[in-house]
């Protein structure tokens, strides 16, 4: 009897403590409620920005800041998610909360979140965006829907270092050039090449543009795979793509067990000589070893120099905003400041460390680190490929991604893989 | 029963043996969480050099760990404990009176512990949308009572079939009302099966993703989860700050659990009883 | 007359009892499960992608991609049905293993118990994120210290090992609330049972097979019921440990549903995926649940 008395008081207390906590749960609630009551009633107004690029979180921040010290009514509310970004966005729409303002990947993306934008073809600075950051968020009807956020491009990046020990004295330009030098990084003891073939995220969205890229007309041929006039089965730019992946992944180590993270940490410790990343590496790298010295060269799939000697290269990610947003006017003149006067175009390029996607004014050197600097060169000298997989129907960067897995484990043969690339294409194209 | 020492011993190292493997994931987790992250990826398995809490400074201004304690706490308690008040009353009464609706409802509500989450979900958001309780607390917790309403009142249900009916009988020719009964007699006699579903349920709770992740979408409320699962997306290739935070989102739990754990499992135990 | 009163007055109390009693749950579950789910059901008629406010109807044409294949979820049934089936014997037998050895009297039992329960009191997404760490770090790391070729494998890499390794993890999550259930059903056997069976002479491992395991049976009925219907619901272990990889062969049924309603934006097909996936679901564990209880009902 004595036992369940203790029982019953414990049952009592935890009784007790829920009306308590719900309680709690509603008055976390009002609180709230209060504090957008309050703000509302001083006449300041809230942009909600909602984006992707999660690395700039702080720097993104710190500009709001700057820009409200100069808007006293306008204030930020800021959320950036990297995983989970598109599930996490249509939870909101759902809940009939759509952010103000928020990332928008382009070409298929817009058409999916079209009818939701508003369009802002009208604004000043659309006229400076270049050309390869238009496109993408051009709708059908001519329109222009976003902000260019950023200019990134990717090839293989190397260690200077290594490549000096292994006595390069140049960066290879050309396949047989490539296979020279990690011959002669092999004999120095260096891990020559590492790929993060366990993610299917780099092989279908980077290794698999490459062979779209270098088409001669890349959206002609990405219309005729949705017209069923193009196929990758047979075509010989895309095999000489297979090959190089497949020689990628040879030279690499353990790559179906490698993932993103254990790829970077290899390449911050200064493991190993090339890998597959773009300018976007550069935080990490300089936060974990500031010191290492790297740069970002080709990837060459054939002998000839010309079509080599290049990097890809596309827009991450636009902001876009909420057709139905009530401040929508304050988003534009948030936009126009960044991207228009000095003050706001410094906070992107020192702070932010990105590549703008305007003409108008261009990427600032010191900051945007080794990768960026190479980058922008290419850029500047014209010596990219674009990055087209914004334009495939949903999901298929994901199953490309497993058909280079299921190429490089040796399940199918090089015909096989293109066939796959075809089947997986087909298959979400409708 | 007695049993010839040579063999107990055997049994001893075998099972000890399987308690270190089972304990060694997350004792190498706790041990690297101190380590610089160059010593975490070239030696994962030695001892740190020396203790230091330097990554765990690192994580904490990361995360705002109290804040999103408190909003796991806050959600798990309100929601375990309505999810047992709900499941009490219902299993109880379905059990004691049943009719028609009582019968069709017991099954509904098992079955839906087959429905998976990514079905209900967009639906649900919209639900909550309807009610006004979006990316609220009390929505989040709404959710929890619905969806695990099921394996409480399996469990709890099997509870009162094992309830001698005398004493509700006598406790009402003494003149107590329904519920009086119910709050006098049942939940007391429920309580080794009701903390078991308590104990259970709090763990789940704690460790739910996806609820929150379509239900708290703002990162005021976020729960140890999301704060788990946005650190990884933020730091992927830094285990240096990941496996402290892990550590710390796991510290509750195992200090709890090591406290009461022979509560625990005797209380997992008595709810075990054949439903 | 007073008869009537009274009955009338039964009735009363028992409208206002269900009412009070089944009136709350019945608003909750309305709200959260049935009211959502009955809406999925609705989707799953239709080409929503999640996003738009058109929803078209297309009749069975969902149902239609995922029994002719097109939509992968085939494979996904696949594998979830082989890896179910390999964790719940390894997880229930090893359970019982344990069960048997820890209601022996070993020193240091308690603790021991509650050491296999552990894992079972953490979230599957961040176990996931442990084992990762386990599989890509440790596991070399161990191999080259004992050089050992079976550690140094890439266990997340090969569809054999990844698969091994998935099970390695639901094992070690659930093979301790199996074990309790387990120690439960030993512990509640009666001790003259046993003595009088060792009376006449049955052997340790007789005694077991023939008359614990028998009584054990309807708690085995509960453990095979909850580890079959949370393997066949694998989801957040699977998200963090091998993201449905490589080359999508450890994908769920689970997280294919995800995938397409999330990543791939058909919302409506991913909704008729799980409403096949539910009957699913439904068909196994009631075949599990009619076998079981018809083995109690013979034994008992």
């Amino acid at each position: 009897m004595k036992r369940t008395k203790g029982r019953v008081t414990m049952l009592c207390v935890s009784l007790a403590g829920v009306l308590a906590l719900t309680a709690c749960g509603g008055q976390a609630n009002e609180g709230q409620n209060s504090q957008t009551g309050s703000s509302e009633s001083a006449k300041t107004k809230t942009i909600y920005i909602y984006q992707n690029k999660i690395e700039i979180d702080k720097a993104l921040k710190k500009t709001a800041e700057a820009y409200t010290a100069l808007h006293p009514d306008i204030q930020f509310s800021i959320e950036s998610v990297s995983d989970n970004f598109s599930t996490g966005l249509k939870t909101k729409l759902a809940s009939g909360e759509l952010p103000d303002v928020f990332t928008v990947l382009g070409n298929q993306d817009l058409k999916l979140w079209q009818s939701q934008l508003e369009d802002l073809t009208d604004q000043p600075w659309t006229k400076d965006m270049i050309p390869l950051a238009k496109e993408g968020i051009t709708g059908d009807d001519g329109k222009v829907y976003g902000l260019p956020v950023s200019v990134e491009g990717y090839g293989y990046v190397y260690n200077k270092k290594l490549f000096q020990q292994a006595g390069i004295s140049k960066v290879p330009v050309t396949l047989t050039e490539l296979k020279q030098d990690v011959e002669s990084l092999k004999s120095a003891g260096i891990q020559p090449l590492v790929g993060a073939y366990m993610d299917w995220y780099q092989a279908g969205n980077f290794l698999v543009n490459m062979g779209i890229a270098r088409q001669k007309d890349p959206l002609a041929f990405i219309k005729g795979l949705y017209d069923g006039t193009a196929t990758f089965v047979g075509n010989e730019i895309f095999k000489e793509v297979a090959d190089f992946i497949q020689y990628d992944f040879a030279n690499g180590k353990n790559g179906l067990s490698t993932n993103f993270n254990n790829q970077t940490t290899q390449l911050v410790n200064g493991e190993i000589a090339m890998t597959l990343g773009g300018n976007w590496l550069q935080p990490t790298i300089d936060n974990g070893n500031a010191s290492l010295e790297t740069g970002l060269m080709p990837l060459p799939v054939n002998d000839n120099p010309k079509e080599n000697d290049k990097l890809y290269a596309g827009v991450s990610g636009y902001w876009a905003i909420n057709k139905n947003s009530d401040v929508k006017k304050e988003v534009k003149d948030f936009f126009n400041w960044l991207v228009t006067t000095p003050e706001g175009q410094t906070h992107m390029t020192k702070d932010m460390q990105i590549i703008p996607g305007f003409s108008s004014f261009s990427a600032d050197n010191e900051t945007i680190g080794d990768l960026g600097a190479d980058l922008s060169r290419y850029l500047k000298e014209g010596k990219v490929y674009g990055s087209y997989n914004s334009y495939y129907p949903d999901g298929v960067a994901q199953a490309f991604g497993e058909a280079v897995q299921r190429f490089v484990a040796g399940q199918v043969d090089k015909d096989g893989f293109l066939q796959e690339l075809q089947n997986e294409w087909d298959r979400l194209a409708e | 029963m007695k049993k010839n020492p040579v063999s107990m011993l055997i049994t001893f190292m075998v099972v000890l043996a399987g308690v270190l493997i089972f304990v060694a994931p997350l004792w190498i987790m706790v041990m690297n969480s101190f380590k610089p992250l160059n010593e975490i990826i070239a030696f994962p398995l030695r001892f740190p050099d020396e203790w230091s809490f330097d990554n765990y400074v690192k994580a904490w201004e990361e995360v705002n760990i109290p804040n999103i304690m408190k909003n796991t706490a806050i959600v798990s308690f309100s929601a375990v404990c309505g999810v047992i008040i709900l499941a009490t009353m219902t299993a109880y009464w379905a059990e004691r009176h049943p009719t028609v609706y009582s019968r069709i409802f017991s099954s509904a509500i098992l079955l839906s512990m087959l429905i998976p989450f990514a079905t209900i979900m967009i639906p649900l958001v919209q639900v909550m949308k309807f009610l006004h309780l979006n990316n609220t607390i009390p929505g989040a917790v709404l959710a929890y009572w619905g969806i695990g309403l099921a394996f409480a009142f399996f469990m709890i249900r099997s509870g009162v079939k094992t309830l001698p009916y005398e004493l509700e009988e006598a406790a009402r020719i003494d003149g107590c009302g329904v519920i009086q009964v119910f709050v006098r007699i049942v939940f007391p006699l429920l309580s080794p099966v009701v903390f078991s579903v308590f104990v259970m349920d709090m763990f789940w709770v704690w460790n739910d993703f996806m609820i929150p992740l379509v239900l708290l979408n703002n990162q005021k409320l976020s729960t140890v989860q999301l704060a788990i699962n946005r650190l990884f997306g933020m730091y992927n290739s830094r285990w240096d700050i990941a496996l402290p935070a892990l550590t710390m989102s796991m510290l509750p739990i195992i200090v709890i659990f090591i406290l009461l754990q022979k509560k625990i499992v005797g209380g997992v135990m008595a709810g075990a009883v054949k439903g | 007359m007073g008869d009537k009163n009274l009955k009338r007055k039964k009735k009363y109390n028992m409208l206002w009892g269900n009412l009070l009693f089944l009136g709350p749950s019945t608003l909750v579950f309305l709200a959260v499960v049935v009211i959502p789910f009955a809406i999925s059901i609705i989707y799953s008629f239709s080409n929503w992608n999640g996003i738009s406010n058109e929803i078209k109807f297309v009749g069975l044409n969902n149902f239609n991609n995922i029994f002719s294949g097109k939509a992968k979820f085939l494979d996904a049934f696949w594998f979830t049905l082989r890896i179910t089936a390999v964790s719940v014997l390894l997880i229930n037998l090893l359970g019982i293993l344990l069960a048997v050895a820890l209601t022996a009297r070993l020193p240091f039992r308690n603790p021991f118990r509650a050491a296999f329960y552990l894992p079972q009191t953490m979230g599957g997404l961040i176990l996931g994120f442990i084992w990762q760490f386990i599989f890509i770090a440790g596991f070399p790391a161990i191999g080259d210290k004992l050089n050992l070729g079976f550690f140094t494998q890439q266990w997340l890499g090969t569809e054999k090992t990844a698969f091994a390794a998935l099970v390695i993890v639901n094992v070690w999550q659930n093979a301790g609330y199996v074990m309790v259930i387990m120690i439960a059903a030993l512990s509640g056997i009666s001790s003259e049972l046993i003595e009088s069976a060792k009376v006449d002479g049955s052997r340790p491992l007789n005694t077991f097979l023939r008359i614990k395991l028998p009584l054990c049976v309807p708690y085995i009925t509960v453990s095979l019921f909850w580890t079959i219907s949370s393997a066949l619901k694998m989801f957040e272990t699977n998200v963090s440990l091998t993201k449905g990889g490589p080359y999508g062969s450890t994908t769920s049924m689970a997280l294919n549903i995800y995938n397409d309603a999330f990543a791939n934006n058909k919302y409506g097909l991913a909704t008729a995926e799980a409403l096949v996936f539910f009957v699913i679901i439904l068909a196994i564990t009631s075949v599990q649940l009619y076998m079981s209880k018809r083995k109690e009902s013979q034994i008992l």
